[in-house]
């Protein structure tokens, strides 16, 4: 019975305790009220600052990729990374070539005699595993080479669904163990796959995306243009025609934004899209002939690039690709790669 | 109250149908996006704010895509290395082949070459480096200046030009509400509405693109909503009908028989009778055994009467092989029986090769550097080019010829 008063004397003192603490922070004077917002304000800028839009300052242009006789004229070329190394991979007329952190070139192959059809695209594995995207006769296969582009064997890809049947895969992406091919033209699918060609998952981009009802209106085809995996492994989409950029998770969401124009930050006629490791976006305008800059809620930050003759300008830039801080970006009229450091504030 | 507010969110729905329609279709069957070819600042190019150097260059930035797909009809230098051919398979053809030059030696001291410029219309495209034709400075047969040479020389990249509910084409009526380039498109056009031009090309009406020349005749066509593939099984057969001819003389009035005053192929005139029947009876050299219901070839395609009725034209655009109907003395001989308008594998952008050194196909096997066939490799039918180049420039239709081909000429005058 003692037992039971102490226990509700306690409790009426806990709620007095809190009525007590109720008030005070209604009886706040108008300074103090001010004072706390002001700091709640500052918490919330600190909290935020990494991933706002004021994080980047802008990017300067440092070099074009180039060998010992300076800078090598690709027009549009492919591009892919190895982070492992900080190396920059070149697909052009079917040879690979290969440039250091500084734009070096440093390697090459591609006529290894094993290797038959066009080679499409590259990836680099972080073993140093080469995987080839080669064409042959409207088929596809990929070559898995050693670090020195010698091919070592074919990948069996197994267990496609048959709704995969028709997948011809233009790009081949690297990231985190696994294989990401797209097909961005005809049947617009992405299959991940292991490393040994085994199906893990398969996404359907025209019904993901709801591009799937222009499929039967010719002159209304929906191209992806633009594809890459961040290190999230979310999967980064550009759609010129309809002046869009997606995001897809690896669990099926879809997140898009951009809308047609030719202001700073509007898209005109987009390509090669990327991430940096802070969920950065850059997006390639190819009519623009810019690289525009978004957060990673979308909102635009910055572009830069614009068309002229100056080595800073672009021309038609293309695909795109962010390692290390770095920007590298393909350009038409034989104005090669342009490698761009991204500096924050 | 409530009916303002039925009328508010019918508007509403309206207008989000609208813009949705307006986002999603770029060209739209006649003008595009503005800002899809325009800068309305900082434009670079030297006219028109024009976001690339010249007009083709603009053109290119979207058709000018990685890969065989749909609108590509240029091919990137990064994808065809030396013994590659251009990705593209449409009516077109790819103006990658302009950057194509093949030399061979068909006999021992001799040197033959089959130059890039002379396998296509030299479009001025400086982003991409397509430079104007090196060889011929003036248009073949016409007067027009071989730099000025644009896309949108032959094409209004604008489209005003519109297919009325009536039939009528004109600059303006009704507004332009899809393509009428597809087999797809919904005949009768509804009243109120128009649909684009075949692949928006000038026409009656049209202003002067660059290289100054006006169009007077209407070219009326009808292609299949897939068209940018390998025929490797069925043909892509676009219907061609009334003023595909005369539309060419624009430029090339010295090249048509009927505006020339010189001795050259007749074009836009009915077949003969006897034309009709070697067209449908051959199959090959020496091969006459066809017949009427499957004789059709896109390698060699007629005009079909003198029709712009687009219902009949609409029914022949298939790429399935359910219409292989060859043709009737009321169907024409067009330029285009021969040339492809963009580029071809072949001089003279001419549909198949007609410099065989008598075989077009050797051995029962399209020709080849590399094939197997060592007669099939000789340099004389390889002339320069790989297997998959010689397929692609026939754009992959299987050798079903005769097991040594002469030229597709004999396809209307079998002389073989």
């Amino acid at each position: 019975m003692v037992g039971e008063t102490d226990m509700k004397e306690k409790k009426i003192q806990r709620e007095n305790i809190t009525l007590t603490e109720k008030r005070h922070e209604n009886l706040l004077s108008v300074p103090q009220y001010s004072m706390a917002v002001f700091f709640f304000a500052i918490l919330i800028l600190i909290v935020s600052a990494p991933y706002a839009a004021a994080d980047i300052g802008g990017a300067y242009y440092l070099y074009n990729l180039s060998d010992f006789s300076g800078s090598v004229p690709y027009s549009w070329a492919g591009l892919s990374v190895d982070r492992a190394q900080n190396e920059i991979y070149v697909v052009y007329q079917n040879d690979i070539e290969v440039f250091n952190e500084k734009g070096m070139k440093i390697y090459s192959f591609g006529d290894d005699e094993n290797i038959s059809g066009v080679i499409y695209d590259v990836a680099v594995a972080g073993d140093g595993s080469i995987f080839l995207l080669l064409h042959a006769d409207d088929n596809y296969s990929v070559m898995r080479c050693n670090y020195r582009g010698e091919s070592v064997s074919e990948i069996k890809f197994r267990n496609f669904p048959p709704a995969y049947s028709r997948f011809v895969p233009a790009r081949i992406i690297y990231s985190a163990g696994d294989l990401y091919l797209a097909d961005l033209m005809t049947a617009k699918k992405v299959v991940i796959t292991d490393i040994n060609g085994n199906f893990k998952a398969g996404y359907d981009i025209n019904s993901l995306f709801g591009l799937d009802e222009f499929e039967n209106k010719p002159g209304q085809e929906k191209e992806i243009a633009g594809f890459s995996v961040d290190r999230s492994g979310n999967m980064l989409f550009t759609v010129p025609t309809i002046s869009r950029a997606f995001v897809l998770s690896a669990d099926g969401k879809v997140r898009s934004f951009g809308e047609s124009g030719n202001i700073p930050g509007k898209f005109s006629v987009v390509a090669g899209i990327a991430a940096d490791d802070s969920g950065n976006i850059y997006i390639a305008d190819t009519l623009k002939s810019v690289v525009m800059i978004f957060d990673k809620n979308f909102n635009f930050i910055m572009e830069f690039g614009y068309r002229g003759e100056m080595p800073e300008n672009l021309i038609a830039p293309r695909n795109m690709v962010v390692s290390n801080g770095n920007i590298y970006v393909s350009q038409a009229r034989k104005r090669g790669v342009s490698v761009y450091k991204i500096v924050n504030n | 109250m409530k009916g303002f507010k039925v009328v508010l969110f019918i508007m509403a729905a309206a207008i989000v149908a609208l813009g949705t329609t307006a986002a999603y279709a770029f060209h739209s069957g006649g003008v595009a996006e503005c800002t899809g070819c325009h800068m309305l600042h900082d434009a670079k190019s030297s006219s028109a704010l024009l976001a690339g150097t010249d007009v083709s260059s603009t053109c290119i930035n979207c058709h000018g895509a990685s890969g065989a797909s749909s609108y590509h009809i240029v091919t990137p230098d990064a994808d065809m290395p030396a013994g590659t051919p251009p990705g593209n398979r449409t009516p077109g053809g790819d103006f990658g082949w302009l950057k194509k030059t093949y030399s061979w030696s068909p006999r021992t001291g001799t040197t033959s070459t089959s130059e890039g410029d002379r396998h296509g219309h030299n479009i001025v495209a400086a982003d991409f480096t397509y430079a104007a034709d090196g060889t011929n400075l003036l248009a073949p047969g016409g007067d027009m200046d071989a730099t000025q040479l644009s896309c949108n020389s032959c094409h209004d990249n604008h489209g005003k030009l519109r297919r009325l509910s009536d039939g009528t084409v004109a600059t303006t009526g009704a507004p332009i509400v899809g393509s009428g380039s597809y087999s797809t498109q919904v005949l009768p056009i509804p009243t109120g509405q128009a649909y684009g031009v075949y692949r928006l090309l000038r026409g009656n009406g049209s202003t002067a693109g660059s290289g100054g020349k006006t169009f007077t005749a209407n070219f009326n066509a009808v292609v299949p909503s897939t068209y940018n593939r390998s025929e490797a099984t069925t043909p892509t057969r676009v219907a061609y009908g009334a003023g595909t001819s005369d539309w060419c003389a624009t430029c090339h009035p010295d090249m048509h028989s009927g505006t020339s005053s010189k001795m050259t192929h007749p074009i836009n005139q009915g077949l003969s009778a006897d034309v009709v029947a070697n067209y449908n009876a051959y199959k090959g050299s020496g091969n006459m055994t066809g017949t009427v219901a499957t004789s059709y070839d896109s390698l060699v395609p007629f005009q079909t009467d003198n029709t712009a009725d687009y219902a009949v034209l609409k029914a022949l655009a298939v790429n399935d092989g359910t219409v292989s109907t060859g043709p009737a003395t009321s169907d024409r001989v067009m330029c285009l029986s021969c040339h492809r308008a963009h580029a071809t594998g072949w001089d003279y952008m001419l549909r198949s090769n007609v410099e065989g050194n008598e075989f077009i196909a050797a051995d029962g096997v399209w020709p080849g550097t590399d094939s197997p066939s060592t007669i099939a490799a000789a340099a004389k039918y390889a002339q320069g080019r790989t297997v998959a180049e010689t397929t692609k420039a026939y754009n992959d239709t299987t050798m079903h010829y005769a097991t040594y081909q002469r030229s597709l000429c004999n396809k209307c005058h079998a002389k073989d």
